[in-house]
């Protein structure tokens, strides 16, 4: 990264050339603060036109949010991967829970759990409420979302075959899954 | 986006999609894939040799408020010992007895794993396995700790806690107590019977009476197939089976111990504990040199 | 006071006392104070230390040595002990500070379970800590900070030190906050004003403010003011802490900034 603008620690102001007027709003972060922008996180500004920013290192964990799409272990869904970063490893786990009615787009009511996700399979969802004080609520219901990786029966590793099928490679068995589109396809 | 996810199986053909957020995220996903990967190439996840063990450094009486004390670096593995010496009366049934209180504690803060409270059960444990370790190897007799038989003995407190857990912390815990034990001077004591108490010489101070110094190394082992010294705290929930040797100053065992099911698959059960004594040998030297340099 | 039986731990000896000098310490006599009266020790600060946590930071000031890490984010966490239900949803974040003793931390060992200072420790550094942060932006999740001292001098550096440290910690975590908060003290024993006592200093000081701030702000945070003092001197003295807190902060934001790049 060329020209690169100064660090920032949290509560610095914006340097001069990025609040130039109009003043701009401040994005993630930064804040407002009596007419001043400040920074609020340790990174470097950046302008993208009425929109200031602080950028700051990307390792911290992730956390969810509403619209985020997550990757997540099943059992209640263990959140592990938050808009492709991994959470912050924690002691307590992140759980969401997909709702029957979440899971498919289409013939919502006549979905049963068993012939869409089985234990252990990882799923892809997407964050539709902060929910309540245990779990988010998720939802699969979108053609790129649902299983991504699974086991068979044997301990294979599955591969999609249609929307609600997976194959074992080994065996030809296939076992019914919501199944995520693959990328590419 | 998640490519890797969607394909573990099949590095070799899946799109080159790599970064570090794709190697994160499946990292994450499926450790034990990750793990298989490096040790196929003949490496472990943080650049090491499949035998090869982290640098170690130590690090004697940075302590002030402690009698002595010492901080082992292992790798990312950070431990602190602190030896305190107070005391106590000798217990009625070992009136010629001091106290030897040796605990290792791994707080919320040296890994997300561990939650604030009393010691986790992994803390447990390891504080059992390094008393046995100091008792069964006489490193400091309680014998030796007497002031005044029945009236007054030192109780020697040693606390080992982690400032940064990365895996293999009793190998390092251990280092620390031997350090910090060696770093470790007691003020001469006297006890009076006309005052009932004893009294301290701070002007005349002497180390403590040290027997055998056992040292530990310690191994994994990962689906039945590779032997991995000194695991990182990421392979370590994927080695179903550990390997302890502790060894003292002339190679004779301290204490051997060997957890878990698993052996290595076409090896006996004798053959493999061979090959980790003889990879501690040579560890227990380094670790002993590394030792000595500091005092 | 009933002691239980601790079967986590190693047993120890019911009781124990630290060894009693026949040479008395004050043959010594407290030490002389080698420094001008508002001068600060030197502070070494270091961030990202703890490579297992998601953002850490040890300080080395006025005789402490304290290891700082933030280590979760979690729904609903459960701190301290068990809890019977997990806490209601709130709309913002909440923290978690949680401030432990090493043993071997202080003069007197810190027998585990016997320690019930931290939990003062615990309310006072929550209170520094709080206003620097930015817990809305983290709905329903907490943040928990954890601050091991490892070797005490006293109470306010405690307090001083563990606040620059955690705010250190949070900023390295990548948590908005406001502005770096830091910690100082200033003692006075009636007549002279000291910024960053030593252990012996606050021992027989007759007033010590315990102050956090974000300079950059030109805010304070949390004041802890104990003993006794005039309301005049009481004002001077804060702004001796603040004078103080700025140096602080100029080091504090220097070591962050090394971190970082």
């Amino acid at each position: 990264m060329a020209s690169q603008a100064p660090l920032l620690v949290p509560g610095q102001p914006l340097p001069a050339s990025f609040i130039a007027p109009p003043l701009p709003q401040a994005g993630p972060g930064c804040y407002e603060y009596q007419g001043k922008i400040l920074a609020s996180v340790v990174g470097r500004p950046h302008r993208d036109g009425a929109v200031v920013s602080v950028i700051g290192k990307a390792e911290a964990g992730a956390v969810p949010d509403i619209g985020a799409v997550v990757i997540g272990q099943q059992a209640h869904i263990v959140i592990q991967i938050v808009n492709n970063r991994p959470v912050a490893e924690s002691s307590e786990e992140l759980t969401g829970v997909v709702r029957v009615a979440d899971i498919r787009l289409t013939e919502r009511d006549k979905v049963k759990i068993g012939e869409c996700f089985r234990l252990g399979d990882i799923v892809k969802a997407k964050v539709l409420s902060l929910g309540d004080a245990r779990s988010y609520y998720l939802s699969t219901a979108a053609n790129e979302l649902g299983v991504v990786y699974a086991t068979s029966e044997d301990g294979h590793p599955l591969l999609p075959v249609s929307y609600q099928e997976m194959e074992d490679p080994q065996t030809g068995k296939t076992e019914k899954r919501k199944v995520a589109k693959p990328e590419g396809v | 986006m998640a490519t890797a996810v969607q394909q573990p199986d099949a590095s070799s053909s899946s799109e080159p999609l790599a970064g570090p957020s794709a190697a994160a995220v499946f990292k994450r996903l499926h450790p034990d894939q990750y793990l298989t990967r490096f040790l196929d190439q003949g490496y472990r996840p943080d650049g090491r040799r499949l035998d090869a063990w982290r640098d170690v450094s130590v690090n004697v009486g940075s302590i002030a408020t402690a009698d002595g004390s010492a901080l082992v670096r292992m790798g990312d593995t950070t431990m602190v010992c602190g030896v305190k010496a107070e005391i106590a009366e000798p217990s009625g049934s070992a009136p010629d007895e001091g106290f030897v209180v040796p605990n290792i504690d791994l707080p919320a803060l040296c890994s997300p794993k561990f939650k604030p409270g009393p010691p986790v059960d992994e803390a447990q444990a390891m504080s059992n396995w390094l008393n046995d370790l100091l008792v069964s190897s006489r490193t400091l007799p309680p014998t030796s700790l007497v002031i005044a038989p029945g009236k007054a003995a030192w109780s020697i407190y040693i606390d080992v806690v982690c400032i940064n857990y990365d895996g293999n912390a009793y190998d390092a815990a251990v280092l620390a107590v031997m350090a910090a034990l060696r770093n470790t001077r007691l003020p001469r004591a006297t006890y009076s019977d006309e005052t009932m108490q004893t009294t301290c010489d701070a002007s005349d101070k002497f180390p403590l009476p040290l027997g055998r110094i056992p040292l530990a190394c310690s191994f994994g082992i990962f689906q039945s197939s590779h032997v991995l010294p000194d695991p990182t705290a990421f392979e370590q929930p994927l080695l179903p089976t550990t390997i302890t040797v502790a060894l003292d100053e002339e190679g004779r065992a301290c204490g051997v111990r060997h957890e878990g099911l698993g052996g290595v698959a076409g090896k006996s059960g004798a053959s493999v504990l061979d090959e980790a004594w003889s990879a501690a040998e040579a560890r227990a030297k380094e670790l002993r040199h590394v030792l000595e340099e500091q005092s | 006071m009933t002691t239980q039986f601790d079967r986590r731990r190693i047993p120890a000896p019911e009781e124990s006392r630290p060894p009693v000098y026949a040479t008395a310490e004050s043959e010594a006599g407290p030490s002389k104070r080698d420094r001008p009266a508002d001068a600060l020790r030197p502070i070494f600060l270091k961030t990202g230390l703890v490579t297992q946590a998601n953002g850490s930071a040890y300080i080395e000031a006025a005789g402490v040595k304290i290891a700082c890490s933030w280590n979760n984010v979690s729904d609903s966490a459960i701190s301290f002990g068990p809890r019977p239900r997990p806490p209601p949803y709130t709309p913002h974040g909440t923290l978690n500070l949680e401030v432990k003793f090493a043993p071997f931390a202080s003069r007197a060992r810190r027998a585990p379970l016997r320690d019930t200072e931290p939990v003062n420790h615990t309310a006072l550094l929550t209170q520094l800590l709080l206003p620097a942060l930015r817990l809305h932006l983290l709905p329903k999740l907490s943040v928990d900070v954890h601050i091991l001292v490892l070797e005490a001098d006293s109470d306010a550096a405690v307090l001083s030190a563990g606040l620059t440290a955690a705010c250190a910690a949070v900023t390295d975590a990548g948590i908005p906050i406001n502005g770096l908060a830091v910690g100082s003290v200033v003692s006075t024993d009636g007549q002279t004003l000291l910024l960053d006592p030593t252990g012996d200093e606050t021992s027989t000081a007759q007033c010590t403010v315990t102050l956090g701030a974000m300079p950059a702000l030109g805010k304070v945070t949390s004041l802890h003011l104990v003993g006794e003092v005039d309301l005049d001197q009481a004002c001077e003295m804060i702004e001796l802490t603040l004078t103080g807190a700025k140096a602080t902060h100029n080091v504090a934001a220097q070591s962050i900034l090394d971190g970082a790049s």
